[in-house]
C-alpha cells in the first residue's frame, strides 16, 4: 500500500544533479548533470570506473549529502529531509562490529522508535527469512563475508523499505557467494516490489540486477549511456545467449566510453 | 567448552605466579650481589608487609587508593566526553590543537607549589594535580578514538534514521571504547607515579608518605614493605580494569 505520495509512477527522480565537494581545499566535481527517472518497482544498476561519482549518488539519493546543484526526488521528497523507506547498503556493509547479529538488524528499527515488541518480531522474523536465526548472536567478525552481507541485508529490510539502494554490495565476496547473493536480492527485489538503485563495477552483475543499466563516465561521472534490459526478470537468465550478448554490448559501451580498446579490455 | 571450568581459574593465576617468581627470584639476586641494608631480601620485606599491612599501612593505601581513584575519576568524567565531542568537530580541533600540544606534555608537576596555595595542602590539591595530568591523556587518546571511528559506520547508522545523539550511543562511544580503555590503563601507572610525589609533601597520610617516612628512619624492610604495597595497588587497579574491559568489549575477545 503505496498511500497518495507520488502521482506519476516515478519513484525517484533525478534532474541535472551535480556534486562538489572539496578535498584540500580544492573543489571536486563528483558528478555533473546526471538525469533520470526510475518507476515505482523497477530497478536501475549504475556501472562506472573508479571515482565515476558512484558512491557520491547513493550518498545523495540517501540523504547523506545535499546536491550541489540540480533536484533530487525520491518517493516525492526531497531525501535530505530523512526519507524511512530508504535503505541504504554499503560497500563494506556498515555493520558496526560491537554489536552482535541481532542487534545490527534491529538497529535500523530501534532508531525509528518501534515499540519494543516490534522490534523483536521484526528482527525474528527478518532473521529467520534470511537464514540467520542461529547466527543471531555472533559478532560480525565471527562471520563469513557472505553471511555478513546476509546481515547486512536483513538489517535493511527489516524496516520494510520500498527503495533499496546499494553501493558495490558484493565486492568482497568469492564469486560463487556472489552468484548466491545475487540471486538473493533479485528475489527479494521481485518479492517485495521494491524499486532498487545497485552501483557496481561488474557488467555480470549490472545485466543481471539492472532492469535499466547506466553508465557513467570518469571523473566528473556524467551518464554516457542507458540500455535496457528487460528480459533480466527470466528465469535462469545468467544461461541465456540474451545475458551474454547484453553483457558483451555493455562492456563494449563501457570501454568506449572509458578510453579503452576491446583488446585492452580482453 | 562447558567442562573445566576450574582449571580455567588456576590457568589465569599461573602467569601471576610467574611474575612473582620472577620479580623474587631477581629480587634476592640482586640483593645477595649489593649485600646492603639499603636493599634487603624479599622475605623479609614481604613479611615486613603483612606486618605493617596491619598495624596502619592499611590505612595510607585506602588514603593513597581513594585519591587515585578520585584523580582518574574526575578526569574521565570530563576527559572522555571532551575528547569523543571533538574528535567530531574536525574545525574547532584545529583551532584548539595548538593549546592542547602546549598544555599536554608540560609538566604539570612544576606546579605544585602553586596548586598546594591555591588548593591548600590537603587531598584537594593532590586529586587535582594527578588528574589534570590524567585527563590530557584521556581527552587526547578519546579524540583521537572518535577520529578513527571509520565514517563509513557512522553514514551507514545516519542512513537508518540516527540522530546526532545516536551516533554517539551506537558508533563513536562502542568504537572508542577499547582506546579509552587504553588510556585508562596508562593513566594508572601515570596516577601512581605521581601520586608518590604529592604525597611526599606536608602530608602524614598516603602510601607514598609511609615510604618517605621509612625512607628517613632507614627502616629499609618498612620502605619495601611500602613498595610492595604500592605495586599490589597499581595491580588490583590493572585487573580491575582487564575485567571491566573483557565485559565491556566482548567483540574484541572472541
Amino acid at each position: 500500500m503505496q498511500p497518495n505520495d507520488a502521482e506519476t509512477n516515478a519513484m525517484i527522480r533525478v534532474h541535472d544533479l551535480s556534486v562538489v565537494y572539496r578535498q584540500e581545499d580544492r573543489p571536486v566535481a563528483a558528478l555533473d548533470r546526471v538525469s533520470f527517472e526510475l518507476d515505482r518497482g523497477d530497478s536501475l544498476c549504475i556501472i562506472g570506473p573508479s571515482g565515476c561519482g558512484k558512491t557520491t549518488l547513493m550518498y545523495v539519493l540517501a540523504g547523506l549529502l545535499a546536491p550541489t546543484a540540480g533536484s533530487v526526488e525520491v518517493g516525492g521528497q526531497d531525501p535530505r529531509r530523512g526519507r524511512a523507506a530508504t535503505s541504504l547498503i554499503l560497500q563494506d556493509y556498515g555493520l558496526l562490529p560491537w554489536k552482535r547479529v541481532w542487534d545490527n538488524v534491529a538497529l535500523g528499527l530501534q532508531l525509528r522508535h518501534y515499540p519494543p515488541d516490534e522490534v523483536a518480531r521484526r528482527t525474528r522474523t527478518v532473521l529467520e527469512t534470511m537464514g540467520l536465526w542461529e547466527f543471531r548472536r555472533a559478532f560480525p567478525a565471527a562471520l563469513s563475508g557472505g553471511q555478513r552481507q546476509r546481515v547486512a541485508i536483513a538489517r535493511s529490510l527489516a524496516t520494510a523499505p520500498d527503495v533499496l539502494l546499494m553501493d558495490e554490495p558484493f565486492s568482497a565476496l568469492d564469486a560463487l557467494t556472489r552468484e548466491n547473493m545475487q540471486d538473493l536480492v533479485r528475489q527479494i527485489w521481485q518479492h517485495d516490489g521494491l524499486t532498487m538503485v545497485l552501483v557496481t563495477h561488474s557488467i555480470e552483475e549490472a545485466v543481471f540486477l539492472g532492469r535499466h543499466i547506466l553508465v557513467m563516465s570518469p571523473r566528473p561521472g556524467r551518464p554516457v549511456a542507458f540500455i535496457d534490459n528487460p528480459e533480466m526478470t527470466m528465469d535462469a537468465y545468467r544461461q541465456h545467449p540474451v545475458f551474454h550478448q547484453r553483457c558483451s554490448a555493455v562492456r563494449q559501451l563501457f570501454y568506449e566510453q572509458n578510453g579503452h580498446t576491446r583488446a585492452q579490455a580482453g | 567448552m562447558t567442562a573445566k571450568r576450574k582449571p580455567a581459574l588456576v590457568d589465569g593465576l599461573i602467569p601471576f605466579a610467574v611474575a612473582a617468581a620472577v620479580l623474587g627470584g631477581g629480587w634476592q639476586l640482586l640483593s645477595w650481589a649489593v649485600h646492603s641494608p639499603a636493599l634487603p631480601p624479599p622475605l623479609p620485606a614481604v613479611w615486613s608487609f603483612f606486618t605493617a599491612f596491619r598495624h596502619g599501612m592499611a590505612t595510607h593505601l585506602a588514603v593513597s587508593t581513594m585519591r587515585v581513584l578520585l584523580s582518574i575519576g574526575w578526569a574521565f568524567v570530563l576527559g572522555v566526553p571532551l575528547g569523543l565531542w571533538l574528535g567530531r568537530q574536525p574545525a574547532l580541533d584545529r583551532l584548539l590543537a595548538p593549546l592542547l600540544y602546549i598544555l599536554y606534555p608540560l609538566p604539570k608537576v612544576a606546579f605544585l607549589p602553586v596548586v598546594i596555595i591555591i588548593l591548600g595542602v590537603g587531598d584537594l590539591s593532590k586529586v587535582f594535580l594527578i588528574g589534570i595530568i590524567v585527563f590530557f591523556q584521556i581527552l587526547v587518546s578519546a579524540r583521537d578514538a572518535a577520529r578513527a571511528v571509520p565514517s563509513q559506520l557512522v553514514d551507514s547508522v545516519r542512513s537508518l534514521g540516527a540522530s546526532e545523539w545516536d551516533i554517539y550511543r551506537h558508533v563513536i562511544i562502542p568504537g572508542s571504547l577499547p582506546d579509552i580503555f587504553t588510556a585508562l590503563r596508562i593513566s594508572v601507572g601515570t596516577a601512581v607515579s605521581v601520586l608518590f610525589l604529592t604525597e611526599t609533601f606536608v602530608t602524614e597520610r598516603g602510601i607514598g608518605y609511609y615510604l618517605i617516612d621509612a625512607w628517613s628512619r632507614l627502616a629499609y624492610k618498612d620502605l619495601f614493605g611500602g613498595i610492595i604495597g604500592m605495586g599490589l595497588l597499581g595491580l588490583v587497579l590493572y585487573v580491575i580494569l582487564d575485567f571491566v574491559e573483557t565485559s565491556a568489549c566482548p567483540w574484541r575477545h572472541l
